[in-house]
């Protein structure tokens, strides 16, 4: 009988976290809730008893009413009431959903990804770069967010790009600061110094070696 | 160490000067302060003095040179509202801001460093698991919800806290300030509260998530062998490894709270100088805008300074020496 070595498959880190997710309760309740408002988001225009966009739909008599009323022609029920202008809450609230996500995730995805490539690149670099980088953190952190966005909205007008673009300025200089703040501690480890001996490039190191050991900070901030 | 400092000045004149050219240029670009500022009914007379008294007749370059050399002089201009210094206007509502702020700052490591190691260490007990819980409330309720709600139960209901103002002040060195007093306190302690609430949060995550990192980690177990005491190993050994990004979040949200903490200062009617700050970009009221943004990058500047060196403090491996230009 031939002897043939067995392997156990070995977890991937992917399929670790998915185990350990899962395991707890609270973190599998709340993807469910996220994906439920997700969903809500993306099926608003289904699910919604009313479009609050179009005005022929609305009846000034239905304003201000309370929730669990039924309209004027007793169509339809207003589970959560109406506004001055007649709309339905509940209608409201889901198709405001699209756009809170859609400018939470964006601007936080584009935040995040700025914020740590030049906060590593300072933490990692050193030097001029680093001083550069931190003095227009420094800059970026001390700039009221209205003042940002009320300067964005005179030089290039309305829209939710323009408020994505707001919240990023805002945003990436702390995700910078936090990022680098590891950094610092983390280039200093035998690891980097082995990485650095074995001659990979700087960006391998930084985004592969490094990146993933200043993370934990950066996800509570993030979060 | 003093060439790392002398180093970190010029850099800082450097941003206070690129600082007062984006505002001046921003500001412009956000439109006239003449037409906030003056009735329509007035006449085109009274119109023109009053564009000439403010300056706002020359190119803005010129204005903005006029205004470096007054800086230069320490001088940054009158407040266009309120014809006042714009220095004097904001140092005014300075004291009250930066004692709130300290004192929020304060509440939010004295309860949330404790706290945040107790969930770390026992990660599935009863008490860990709580803390957590309430944690995700501090992030997630809107501050002035929770301001007004504190209102209600312990000001209107209980009758136990004063609901607005600074109470009685006390001179400190000449700067009036409410913590040494009784009423002072009391009237200290909500909206210090309100505020600390989601750096509270904040500390309990990162201090957990650092803290159940760090006793994986090799040292503490060579500790544990070497016979240390549980709370030396914990409140030395760990806490030390993992102060580094608390004190960063710590300090970016003590010179936020600084700057913009109009909503609590709001909810509980506090003299401080978040508020001025929207005012003054309301009516575009550019010296103002100036000086405190000015003001408000010089304490970043500073706060980002004392944390750089404490960096090296906490961990010998990050040397000031090696961030030289």
């Amino acid at each position: 009988m031939e002897l043939t070595p067995t392997f156990e498959v070995a977890e991937t880190p992917w399929q670790r976290f998915v185990r350990n997710f899962f395991g707890s309760k609270i973190a599998t309740a709340g993807f469910v809730l996220l994906v439920l408002i997700v969903l809500a988001a993306i099926f608003a225009p289904v699910i919604s008893p009313q479009n609050p966009y179009d005005l022929a739909k609305l009846d000034v008599m239905d304003s201000r009413l309370e929730p669990g009323q039924k309209s004027v022609d007793a169509s339809m029920t207003y589970l959560l009431g109406t506004d001055d202008q007649g709309r339905d809450m509940l209608s409201a609230i889901l198709y405001g959903i699209r756009i809170s996500v859609m400018v939470g995730v964006v601007s936080t995805i584009i935040a995040l990804s700025l914020g740590l490539t030049l906060g590593l690149l300072a933490g990692y670099a050193g030097g001029r770069i680093e001083a550069l980088i931190m003095r227009v953190a420094d800059i970026q952190l001390s700039f009221p967010p209205i003042l940002i966005a009320l300067i964005l909205l005179a030089l290039t007008g309305r829209g939710i790009d323009k408020i994505i673009i707001a919240l990023v300025a805002v945003q990436w200089a702390y995700y910078a600061r936090t990022t680098r703040s590891a950094a610092l501690v983390e280039r200093k480890k035998e690891y980097i110094e082995a990485a650095t001996a074995l001659g990979l490039s700087p960006l391998r190191i930084m985004f592969r070696h490094l990146l993933p050991n200043c993370l934990p900070p950066l996800i509570v901030v993030a979060g | 160490m003093l060439a790392f400092i002398i180093r970190r000045v010029l850099q800082s004149l450097v941003v206070l000067l690129v600082m007062s050219l984006l505002v001046f240029i921003g500001v412009y670009a956000i439109g006239n302060p003449i037409d906030v500022l003056i009735s329509p009914d007035a006449d085109q007379i009274e119109r023109a003095k009053v564009i000439v008294a403010f300056g706002l007749d020359k190119p803005l370059w010129l204005q903005y040179f006029i205004f470096l050399k007054n800086a230069a002089g320490g001088d940054l201009g009158r407040s266009f509202a309120y014809s006042t210094p714009a220095l004097t206007l904001i140092f005014e509502r300075m004291p009250a801001t930066l004692e709130l702020s300290s004192a929020a700052i304060l509440l939010s490591i004295v309860l949330g460093l404790p706290l945040g190691l107790l969930a770390g260490l026992r990660p599935n007990g009863v008490v860990g698991k709580a803390i957590m819980a309430v944690s995700i409330l501090g992030f997630s309720l809107p501050t002035f919800w929770v301001g007004l709600m504190l209102i209600m139960v312990f000001a209107v209901q209980l009758g136990w806290l004063p609901t607005s103002g600074r109470g009685e002040t006390q001179l400190l060195f000449g700067v009036p300030v409410s913590f040494l007093s009784w009423d002072g306190l009391r009237h200290l302690l909500m909206p210090a509260f309100n505020l600390a609430l989601f750096n509270i949060a904040l500390v309990i995550r990162l201090t957990r998530s650092g803290a159940q990192e760090a006793l994986m980690q090799d040292y503490v177990k060579f500790a544990r062998a070497k016979g240390l005491r549980n709370s030396r190993i914990i409140g030395v050994h760990v806490l030390k490894n993992i102060l580094i990004p608390i004190v960063t979040v710590v300090a970016l949200q003590f010179g936020s709270i600084i700057a913009f903490s109009i909503v609590t200062e709001t909810v509980f009617a506090w003299p401080g100088m978040g508020k001025l700050i929207i005012d003054s970009i309301r009516v575009l009221d550019r010296p103002v805008i100036v000086a405190y943004l000015l003001l408000i990058v010089t304490i970043f500047i500073l706060i980002n300074l004392v944390v750089d060196m404490l960096y090296s403090a906490l961990d010998p491996r990050v040397r000031l020496a090696e961030s030289k230009g």
